[in-house]
């Protein structure tokens, strides 16, 4: 069996299990833990201190696991160990979350450094939060021009594939790619 | 399409084929510089720099760092550039001499600041009385004290290195920093993906679509 991978990543609470939820085939294997800092204890009880894996498999001889990665920049060294080997990279950014943005910068710098796989940014539409639009954010962040910026809602299907789809077109236009 | 080594050519002469020959399309450049290994395009349209990128930052930035490349490989491409955004203003000799001058810079502070992967501790033991510090020196000292290295340091400003490790100079000399360590230069090697056949992408896709 051929395994290949992509990597689900973004700041705090910013949907990245949801969205894995969302689009894996089996019934996630997580590795939430109490959130212990207070101020994080404010945004959400759980979070995820290794890595949560999602599944799809394609046919009897290949599968894609989806690996999220912790939002906490203390946890970075996972970032590092997971992406290793990864096909293609995603960064969710809660559109609502202002100050995580510059979290969600340092994460796309430490990708785009340390990695040569194609990245799209999906900006997470959490209900009843103010949004703001992809050219901001795109200006918030200084995301460039190459990397792709998708709305989404990490609770819709519909939503999180066409996040999975834009980076899969991505991949085959800039991937690195065999026949 | 031009292609070559900078033992054969000196980058100055490939920019002035170029510039004189006022090319359209986007030079590869990759090679050895002062600061490590340095891969990036510049950017032209009629001659004329338009923008450039490496892996880490665009802009004046990132041409400052590629104008120092002197070890390595070119290739230029010409294509249309219509969809790159202009971030650079400057004539190339400008350019040049601005990445030359940087280089000086860089050259002057190593006796303090060894290294762009240099981390640098907190030291408030010989601080004179009273200094006065800009506000983006504020900015090099809070990630310099927080542990972060020139080369972090600058890719999160939006400075080039040198910029960073200039101030880090005159935080040293005023003691106010002082150099820890070095974080292993290795830590920031670009990991190479291995790739995925191109048969199980579209099979990929085919599949999300119809999930």
């Amino acid at each position: 069996m051929k395994r290949y991978k992509i990597i689900i990543s973004g700041p705090f609470a910013a949907g990245k299990t949801t969205f894995i939820k969302t689009i894996s085939e089996i019934a996630m294997v997580e590795t939430d833990r109490k959130v212990t800092d207070s101020e994080e204890s404010a945004v959400k009880d759980f979070t995820t201190v290794a890595m949560d894996f999602g599944r799809i498999t394609i046919d009897g001889e290949t599968v894609l696991h989806i690996f999220g990665t912790p939002g906490q920049f203390r946890f970075n060294y996972m970032w590092s160990i997971l992406v290793k080997d990864a096909i293609g990279i995603i960064i969710i950014v809660d559109s609502g979350e202002v100050e995580t943005f510059e979290d969600a910068s340092d994460m796309l710098n430490f990708f785009r450094v340390k990695t040569d796989c194609p990245i799209v940014v999906a900006l997470n539409h959490f209900k009843d939060k103010e949004k703001i639009s992809v050219e901001e954010l795109r200006e918030d962040m200084n995301i460039p021009p190459e990397i792709p910026v998708v709305e989404c809602e990490a609770t819709d299907k519909e939503s999180v594939k066409n996040v999975l789809l834009t980076l899969l077109q991505l991949i085959l236009t800039q991937g690195d790619l065999y026949d | 399409m031009l292609e070559g080594s900078l033992k054969d050519f000196s980058l100055d002469e490939v920019l002035q084929m170029v510039s004189l020959g006022e090319k359209t399309g986007e030079l590869v450049l990759e090679g050895e510089t002062a600061i490590g290994k340095k891969s990036g395009k510049i950017y032209f349209e009629n001659g004329i720099v338009k923008d450039a990128e490496t892996e880490e930052v665009r802009g004046e930035v990132a041409i400052v760092e590629l104008l120092n490349i002197r070890d390595g490989t070119f290739k230029f491409v010409p294509r249309d550039v219509g969809d790159i955004k202009r971030s650079i203003n400057k004539s190339i000799p400008d350019l040049v001499l601005l990445a030359t001058s940087k280089l000086d810079e860089w050259n002057r502070v190593k006796n303090r600041v060894a290294s762009v992967d240099s981390t640098f501790k907190l030291s408030t033991d010989e601080v004179p009385e009273e200094i006065t510090l800009t506000p983006l020196d504020w900015k090099v000292l809070s990630l310099l004290g927080k542990g972060y290295t020139v080369r972090e340091a600058a890719l999160k400003l939006n400075m080039t290195v040198f910029d960073v490790a200039k101030i880090a100079y005159g935080l040293v000399a005023l003691k106010i920093l002082r150099e820890a360590g070095e974080k292993n230069p290795q830590d920031d090697t670009i990991v190479k993906t291995k790739g995925a056949p191109r048969t199980f992408i579209t099979k990929l896709i085919e599949r999300v679509k119809r999930e």
